[in-house]
């Protein structure tokens, strides 16, 4: 008999909580990790009819539940539904790069198209959940994401001396676009997920990528009107954010309220900083530096988790996984390694993936 | 003349500022080269060390970066007029198959506010780039940014080209990036790794004088 998942745990961890059996959790796995392993190609599935997105969805959840996750992480990304996005990652032109821009732009169309684009997926993952399991994410990308999307980072800091007015502008209408996504999301689709959970990247290598003046005015107030919304639906909120961000965690703790954070990078900070330094009031999920999935050996992979579960231990929540995600860079072979680990070190016998 | 005005409107990311004064002194009859070395760059050292002890921001560099670049172009023709080169040529890129650059062009602003001359080969930039350029240039700086744990370790494969085309000697390689450490920078035997662009900047400067 293969895994048998039970989303509980992973409530439990995102309530600071030392779950009955540690969970495992990843941000994202790679699709072609999820192929091989069950031996089956479906990632063009997603976007194709109904049927289509069903077989695209059982997959998904079956590759997690006998990858011994409790539950299945999935976010569809508001970003990617903004008229003109592309800045973040893309290397496009900012759609948003002045006053006339902004009164131009169409605020009302990313919350529309989410709706249309993507509620299907979150009904279709709800018919298909696996017994035992719920979902973990929701719509993903903050404020911030959002913002790169549609304005750029180097455009954005520009934005903020040219013109103050439009970057706290900014910063309010995407912040209300997010939260009109949210709050769709979560009248509709509040019973499909155990733990909700958006990832925005504050931080880089040595600190966070605008000021933490900045962050408390113009991120914090957005932030934590989706946080109270998700506490008034009953759920924990998992923050995701890479980067030196202690300068603004306790605003995150305090003011926004999030329950549990993820994502820890061993050249910033390692999993151990920041379950001494939080611990105490939220859970930690990740733990193991991506680095070491992707270059170490298998002795130190095993020996990297066996660190990690010696730092949870008696220190309230923790689901762990990688300090970051699964890329696509990472061999199956790799990961398989490393997932097994985790498991036989939590306690699991005879680890399989059937 | 004190150019201390001139430092602070660089501090204060004033382009409007800078331009005013760098002109003004112009006129005056400064020299450009001690316009360039005692207010731009002086300017931009102040906003290197504020950034790596973490008391300014990003958008504050870049600001302050806009403002020298303003200056630097109101001295460009004098200071052609007058001969005078820039410190150096670095050669700047974000590895092959890594995409990442915000880390990469704050550095490469950072260089040429420390007085560089900077060829920004931009993201997925393969070994022979690198080297033809360096070639090109004659860069005496060669900058690689990485992201990504994998893409990092094709820095080692750009070293290596440098070696295999006996060029190695002739340019100092430094290395950064948000998964890099002092140890990978020292197994793959590039000359330098730093944190951020600010020291990364000033990194080059002492490495074009070892």
């Amino acid at each position: 008999m293969g895994f048998v998942p039970d989303y509980h745990h992973i409530v439990d961890a995102a309530s600071n909580i030392p779950a009955k059996r540690v969970p495992t959790y990843e941000h994202l796995i790679d699709l072609r990790i999820m192929e091989d392993v069950l031996g089956v190609r479906f990632r063009e599935a997603k976007n194709g009819s109904l049927e289509d997105k069903r077989f695209y969805f059982k997959n998904y959840c079956e590759f997690q539940r006998r990858a011994g996750y409790d539950a299945v992480s999935f976010e569809d990304c508001i970003g990617d539904v903004m008229p003109g996005m592309g800045s973040l990652y893309k290397h496009k032109e900012p759609e948003i790069r002045n006053r006339a821009d902004f009164e131009r732009y169409d605020w009302t169309a990313a919350e529309k198209e989410y709706k249309k684009r993507f509620y299907t997926d979150y009904e279709i993952l709800r018919e298909v959940m696996p017994e035992g399991m719920k979902a973990i994410g929701g719509p993903g990308n903050g404020i911030f994401e959002c913002i790169q999307e549609i304005a750029g980072y180097e455009n954005l800091c520009y934005i903020k001396y040219d013109d103050p007015e439009l970057y706290a502008d900014l910063f309010r209408a995407v912040g209300n676009t997010n939260y009109n996504v949210w709050k769709g999301f979560i009248e509709n689709f509040s019973d499909v997920f155990c733990v909700m959970r958006f990832g925005d990247d504050l931080g880089y290598k040595c600190n966070t990528m605008i000021s933490a003046e900045d962050i408390r005015r113009h991120v914090v107030p957005q932030y934590k009107r989706i946080v109270d919304m998700v506490h008034a639906a009953g759920k924990k909120f998992l923050y995701h954010s890479c980067g030196a961000i202690m300068s603004v965690m306790e605003d995150m703790i305090g003011t926004v309220g999030i329950d549990a954070k993820h994502s820890n990078e061993d050249q910033i900070a390692p999993y151990r900083f920041w379950v001494e330094t939080y611990g105490d009031r939220i859970g930690n999920f990740g733990g193991i530096d991506t680095d070491i999935v992707c270059r170490g050996s298998e002795a130190d992979v095993r020996k990297a988790v066996e660190d990690v579960f010696d730092v949870i231990d008696g220190h309230g929540g923790a689901a762990v996984g990688t300090g970051n995600s699964i890329p696509s860079y990472i061999t199956t072979e790799r990961y398989l390694i490393f997932n097994k680990a985790i498991r036989e070190v939590r306690g699991e016998k005879n680890v399989c993936y059937v | 003349m004190d150019f201390t005005e001139l430092r602070e409107a660089i501090l204060d990311g004033s382009a409007k500022q800078v331009s005013a004064i760098v002109t003004s002194a112009l006129e005056k009859g400064e020299l450009p080269e001690k316009i360039l070395s005692e207010g731009l760059i002086k300017g931009m050292d102040e906003v290197g060390e504020l950034f790596s002890n973490n008391e300014i921001y990003v958008p504050e560099v870049l600001i302050s970066v806009r403002a020298m670049k303003t200056g630097l172009e109101i001295l460009k023709p004098q200071l052609a007029l007058r001969d005078i080169k820039p410190v150096g040529v670095a050669v700047i890129g974000t590895v092959k198959d890594d995409l990442h650059d915000i880390g990469k062009n704050l550095v490469a602003m950072m260089l040429e506010g420390t007085g560089f001359e900077v060829i920004d080969a931009g993201v997925n930039v393969s070994a022979e780039q690198f080297l033809s350029l360096a070639k090109e240039h004659n860069a005496k700086i060669v900058c690689m940014s990485a992201l990504l744990t994998t893409t990092m370790s094709y820095m080692k494969e750009v070293i290596e080209a440098f070696k295999a085309d006996g060029y190695r000697d002739k340019v100092k390689i430094m290395v950064g990036g948000a998964p890099l450490s002092q140890k990978f920078a020292d197994e793959i035997g590039a000359d330098a790794y730093t944190s951020d662009a600010a020291s990364a900047a000033k990194r080059a400067l002492e490495l074009l004088n070892e």
